[in-house]
């Protein structure tokens, strides 16, 4: 069964393209464009990796990344970070607040779908 | 006449006579001939034609104006008679005769008894005399008797006068007359006496001849004004003109005192100068050494006087005159001895309240209590002087913003007398600063929130860009045509050119807020370079360029921040391919630095136009660009070198260009090496550590260059997650292992390695790329070392040790063929 995978962004075409890219994949892929959709989508599909934006309209990706740890489904389910912020400091936020890894966009597309694959290795 | 003896040579006088004799000439010394003479042998040559009358006085009386008067008829030099009233007989030499207004002098042997005022008939030769003619070898006789003549009153400088034609002459000579004058000198001749006078600016003399008296003028001083009565007597000079006159006087009681000579004349002046002097002159000589000494202290006294009283007054003047300055002076101790107007306006007390006061009390209590009063004295003294600033308390509570020097006054010896404070209130300025401060906060604050807004808004369309063109050059929608391809990656070329731009703005935009941050880690320059050397594979391609990197194989590890690094690196590479023209190279190397051995320089080297002189002072300057263009034509930012050498000094290295116009350019960079030493004294400079452990980490990783390195730098995060900044330090260790130096005795040690362990055993990435995480733990226990140079060295060793042994061990398993890849 192929590997779930949430993708939250609220901008469309990016969505588009990398959801297009997973698919392409392998992956499945179950979309949100806001924090509140989003927590309702996991709870529902419950996916294997989260792949979040930060700016994110019904509450920022911090907010949605403590809920989502807070699903029981998704408490140990890898999280990776996308966003247009810093890298500094936001890649230390993210790691702290549970993230496996932090992309600043525009995301290098070879490195994000090798940390994707290396996520849902194995399990 | 050779032999003339005759019984009275007066009988031949006037006789006519006829002389035989011979005729010679007369010459004189320089033989020339100035007159005849008549050499007669015997008196008998000499025969009286007619002899002379019997009465001399016969002859018939001329007036005395006749004398030598021209006159063709008659003989010249012959006898002649006059008549005339005596004004002057000297008995047996000299007679003057007066008739009227003329007057002349008479030469004669005779010494019948006469006296002035008797007329007398006179017989004599004429003669040329001083001035007017004279009667010589005259004989007289009296004919009548008379009282004196009175003398004629006359001015001194009138005697002898100068007409309008210049021509001199002299009508008082032979008269007798009188004259007044100052006695200048008495002299003493041989036959009298003479009085040197001076009369209406006319200098004279009047003699005195044949008195039986020693001094008869004796009462008479110099200097004295008297009135002199006497013979007028003129000489004359070469040219017969009339020059001086002279007073022949009859006797002492011509002279006739008018005024005497003052008492202090020249003659008293100087004897009594002659008694003083002597005494004058010791007591000038003992004055004078005196004075010297004394002028000489003086001098200095004054000198000093001088000073002080100059820089007294200037004080003085600045102090009461000073306003906007608070000066005030304090003693050793710092308690305040005066206090002038400015003070009392900035700091409220008045010279009353505060002098004698300690001067903390215009500090705020913080401040004392911090020990400021008594720092700024201790600095003044030590340094001469010191400035400070900062919020100052008044006397009502309130606070300005002071600025202060602080002078320490000294006395000539060198001892402390005290201090003098100069303060000025520069609240104002301070608030006006500080509102400029707060607004420039401000506005950086605003454009900081400017920039970061459209640098998310930019960088999300830029990423749909990517994704979109990646999804199509995958093939994901269907397969694409090369001309289809072509166009995709001209849309990635433009998009990662965007993100490029959005990317420097945004680090540019950082290094003017000073917020730039590097994390620097023990970084592989090496892959660095290659992996980027991968990325711009294809737009090297596209020129033909040619590109490679060297470095040696055991090249050390960086202390960078690689992500900075590699940025610079990416910038002087697309430079350099973008300056190279087609088919030229771009070279990429790595080695320790030859003139910093702590550092590694990298260098790009391209086969571009170079850069000239003077505009490789500005290359780095931001927003300037250098006439390339890349290959879609565009210039870019003109930010990427600035960010670059921003980049790098924030590591602690330099950036420099090699480079000739027509040669190329070779741009390069140095970081620190991530050397042990470094490292180990960095972190006993944070720490006083007794002991430190050492941990071993050894990494078995994939065979995927992206995969192994991204799990390299997810195992180098958990673990610095896990160490403490400051007390542990990461360090690089061969092939893919590391080291984690900590602090602390065996148990901090054991307790370190479980965390990592647990760490790296609970991230998931790690777990599902089945990595072996080996942790060996080695305990270095470093003993009571107190000097840090020492423990540092000793602590380097032993991790040289370690690491030698590790790699003695890799090579024991690459012997027993363990697939390490393998067991992913």
């Amino acid at each position: 069964m192929a590997k779930k995978i949430l993708l939250v962004d609220d901008d469309v075409d990016l969505l588009k393209g990398i959801s297009l890219a997973l698919r392409s994949a392998g992956y499945e892929v179950v979309i949100a464009e806001d924090s509140i959709t989003a927590v309702s989508v996991a709870v529902k599909e419950k996916p294997d990796l989260a792949v979040l934006d930060l700016g994110l309209p019904g509450g920022d990706g911090f907010v949605l990344m403590s809920r989502l740890r807070n699903l029981p489904d998704l408490a140990s389910k890898p999280i990776i970070v996308v966003s247009a912020r810093p890298a500094i400091p936001t890649r230390d936020e993210a790691t702290k607040g549970g993230a496996l890894a932090f992309f600043q966009k525009p995301v290098d597309r070879q490195k994000f779908m090798a940390v994707v694959r290396l996520a849902l290795a194995g399990k | 006449v050779r032999d003339f003896h005759i019984q009275d040579p007066q009988s031949l006088v006037d006789a006519e006579v006829k002389v035989g004799g011979v005729c010679g000439t007369t010459f004189n010394q320089r033989r020339q001939f100035v007159g005849l003479r008549l050499f007669v042998a015997h008196l008998d040559d000499v025969h009286v034609l007619r002899p002379p009358a019997a009465d001399p006085f016969s002859l018939p009386v001329q007036p005395l104006t006749s004398v030598l008067q021209f006159n063709p008829n008659g003989l010249a030099r012959h006898r002649i008679a006059v008549l005339g009233t005596i004004t002057y007989y000297l008995h047996g030499h000299v007679l003057y005769i007066q008739d009227g207004e003329n007057g002349v002098y008479v030469n004669t042997d005779q010494t019948t008894p006469a006296a002035p005022g008797d007329e007398v008939q006179v017989v004599g030769f004429s003669a040329v005399g001083g001035y007017s003619p004279i009667l010589e070898s005259a004989i007289f006789r009296v004919v009548a008797h008379h009282a004196p003549l009175e003398p004629v009153v006359v001015n001194p400088a009138k005697v002898i006068t100068t007409d309008a034609d210049g021509f001199k002459s002299a009508p008082y000579d032979g008269r007798l007359i009188k004259v007044r004058g100052t006695l200048i000198e008495k002299l003493r001749g041989a036959d009298g006496q003479v009085l040197l006078l001076l009369g209406d600016k006319t200098a004279f003399r009047a003699r005195l001849v044949g008195t039986e008296e020693q001094d008869p003028l004796a009462s008479i001083e110099n200097q004295s004004v008297v009135e002199v009565t006497g013979v007028c007597s003129v000489r004359s000079d070469v040219y017969h003109e009339p020059r001086t006159f002279e007073l022949q006087m009859r006797s002492p009681s011509d002279v006739v005192v008018l005024r005497k000579a003052p008492f202090w004349n020249l003659r008293r002046s100087l004897s009594l100068l002659a008694i003083v002097f002597p005494f004058a002159l010791a007591a000038v000589i003992w004055i004078a050494l005196l004075r010297r000494q004394a002028s000489m202290q003086t001098a200095v006294i004054q000198k000093n006087m001088e000073r002080i009283q100059h820089s007294d007054e200037h004080l003085r003047m600045i102090l009461s005159n000073v306003k906007d300055y608070a000066i005030f002076a304090l003693d050793p101790q710092g308690n305040v001895t005066s206090w002038n107007e400015g003070a009392q306006r900035i700091m409220g007390y008045t010279p009353e309240e505060i002098i004698g006061r300690h001067y903390s009390c215009i500090f705020a209590p913080e401040d004392v209590a911090s020990g400021q009063p008594l720092r700024h004295l201790n600095e003044a003294e030590t340094h001469g002087s010191v400035e400070t600033e900062g919020w100052r308390l008044r006397k009502d509570g309130s606070y300005y913003w002071a600025n202060a020097i602080t002078t320490a006054l000294r006395d000539p010896s060198g001892g402390l007398r005290g201090f003098v404070r100069i303060t000025r209130d520069l609240t104002e300025r301070r608030k006006a600063e500080d509102a400029v401060a707060q607004a420039q906060k401000e506005q950086l604050k605003i454009k900081d929130q400017v920039l970061a807004h459209v640098s998310h808004e930019l960088r999300t369309p830029v990423a749909a860009i990517t994704w979109f063109t990646g999804n199509l050059q995958e093939g994901l929608l269907g397969p694409l045509t090369a001309e289809q391809l072509d166009h995709l990656e001209g849309i990635e070329r433009n998009a990662a050119q965007l993100g490029k731009m959005v990317e420097d703005i945004l680090n540019s935009s950082r290094v003017e807020e000073g917020k730039l941050s590097v994390e620097a880690h023990a970084t592989n320059v090496g892959h660095l370079i290659e992996e980027i050397l991968a990325s711009c594979a294809a737009s090297a391609k596209a020129k033909s360029i040619s590109t490679h990197c060297e470095f040696p194989s055991d090249l050390p590890m960086a202390w960078a921040d690689p992500q900075r690094t590699g940025q610079v690196i990416i910038n002087l590479v697309n430079n350099a391919i973008k300056f190279t023209p087609e088919h030229g190279s771009v070279v990429v190397t790595a080695h320790p630095d030859e003139h910093a051995p702590e550092m590694l320089r990298i260098m790009v080297k391209d086969t571009g136009p170079g850069i000239s002189a003077a505009d490789q002072e500005r290359v780095f300057s931001r927003l300037v660009q250098l006439g390339g263009t890349d290959d879609s034509g565009r210039k870019g930012l003109g930010l990427g070198l600035f960010i670059s050498r921003e980049f790098v000094v924030r590591q602690g290295g330099t950036i420099s260009i090699e480079s000739e116009l027509g040669q190329g350019a070779a741009f390069s960079f140095t970081v620190p090496i991530a050397s042990l030493q470094r490292v180990v004294a960095e972190l006993l400079a944070a720490s006083e550590l007794a002991e430190v452990g050492l941990i071993f980490v050894d990494l078995l990783g994939a065979d995927d260059v992206v995969e192994k390195n991204l799990l390299l730098t997810e195992i180098q995060r958990v673990i610095e997650e896990c160490v403490r900044s400051g007390q542990d330090a990461l360090l690089p260790g061969p092939s893919n292992s590391f080291f984690i130096l900590t602090g602390g005795d065996q148990s901090a040690v054991d307790a370190m390695c479980l965390r990592i362990q647990q760490e790296l055993e609970l991230n998931s990435v790690l777990m599902d790329a089945g990595v072996d995480a080996k942790i060996a733990t080695q305990r270095i226990a470093v003993g009571p070392v107190s000097n840090r140079d020492e423990r540092v060295n000793r602590i380097t060793a032993e991790v040289h040790d370690r690491v030698y042994l590790h790699s003695q061990g890799m090579e024991r398993e690459k012997d027993g063929e363990k697939d390490i890849a393998g067991r992913r």
